[in-house]
């Protein structure tokens, strides 16, 4: 079965995506006399990236403490038998 | 009985974070310096896993803090292995949401909400019965069964610590009329959940009625014809 992500996940991913997408600009920024096209599509593919797991954190529906279906569900627990 | 590990999140930040200071102090223009990066956060990632370990604990503490719903006599026996995970745990799950749903309806007075959860009650336990039947489904309940049934409880429990109080107030009776007309949408939406189920085999029966039609028809026993025969 694929693995739901929990909300929790999705702003695990958008922060670390945020954070990537920060490295390219500054790495862009400090090449700036020479700019090459390799660093820009970097940089725009990991603020899409990021951009895409905010969204997708901000659409996901909250986490159920009080009656939890699953709880290798929430946030970033994992069952080990 | 069981181990829960909570995953500590911290060193995966650690890789973002070395990333981006390697991007402020380092050089990251060429292959090297990516693939150099690249190790310095994978370096980064297990020191933090060293410094900020996962955290585990028993599951049998956290039930005992957490009382079970005593109702479900008895589906609340150890469900029989099925031999697929996925629907032993939908098992589990079914038995702790109909037994949940019994003793709110216990604890609940109201007649109309009390005939409304034993709808939801008997509907689940069909959804849930339909796709132990065909695993194939699973997929199809996936978002009632993280969502929809979790935050119907969570209404439900909502309702009866406000019915229990006993005080009649703004909030609460506001509250409570919010919840008893959103148990209508709930109802019909359940239903409608436990009808889609069926959505494929409804059709399959119709393309089958309509392959026999045909075959009468050419047969030339179908239809009017079959009164002259």
């Amino acid at each position: 079965m694929k693995k739901k992500i929990p909300k929790k996940g999705y702003r695990v991913l958008a922060i670390v995506w945020a954070l990537a997408a920060a490295s390219m600009a500054v790495a862009v920024v400090r090449r700036l006399p020479e700019l090459n096209i390799a660093h820009l599509a970097l940089l725009a593919a990991s603020a899409v990236a990021a951009r895409s797991f905010w969204k997708t954190y901000r659409r996901t529906p909250e986490d159920f403490p009080e009656y939890a279906p699953n709880s290798n569900h929430d946030s970033e627990e994992n069952d080990n038998e | 009985m069981s181990y829960v590990k909570k995953r500590s999140v911290l060193p995966i930040y650690f890789i973002g974070g070395t990333w981006l200071v390697w991007a402020l102090l380092a050089p990251l223009y060429r292959p090297t310096h990516y693939i150099m990066a690249a190790l310095a956060s994978f370096i980064a990632y297990h020191v933090g896993k060293m410094l900020f370990p996962d955290r585990g604990y028993e599951l049998q503490e956290e039930a005992a803090a957490k009382p079970e719903p005593q109702a479900a006599p008895k589906r609340e026996e150890k469900p029989k292995s099925t031999g697929n995970a996925e629907i032993d745990a939908l098992l589990v799950e079914r038995d702790r949401a109909v037994g949940e749903m019994r003793r709110l309806n216990d604890s609940i007075k109201d007649v109309k909400i009390s005939a409304q959860i034993s709808h939801l009650e008997t509907t689940t336990g069909k959804i849930i019965d339909a796709v132990v039947e065909k695993p194939a489904k699973l997929p199809q309940i996936r978002k009632f069964m993280n969502y929809y049934l979790p935050t119907t409880l969570k209404l439900l429990n909502a309702y009866d610590r406000m019915d229990s109080t006993g005080v009649s107030g703004t909030n609460i009776d506001g509250t409570k009329g919010k919840i008893e007309e959103m148990l209508d949408t709930v109802c019909v939406a359940f239903s409608r959940q436990l009808d889609a189920l069926y959505g494929e085999e409804a059709l399959d029966i119709s393309a089958d009625i309509k392959v026999m039609e045909q075959m009468l028809q050419q047969e030339g026993i179908g239809g009017m014809t079959l009164g002259g025969l």
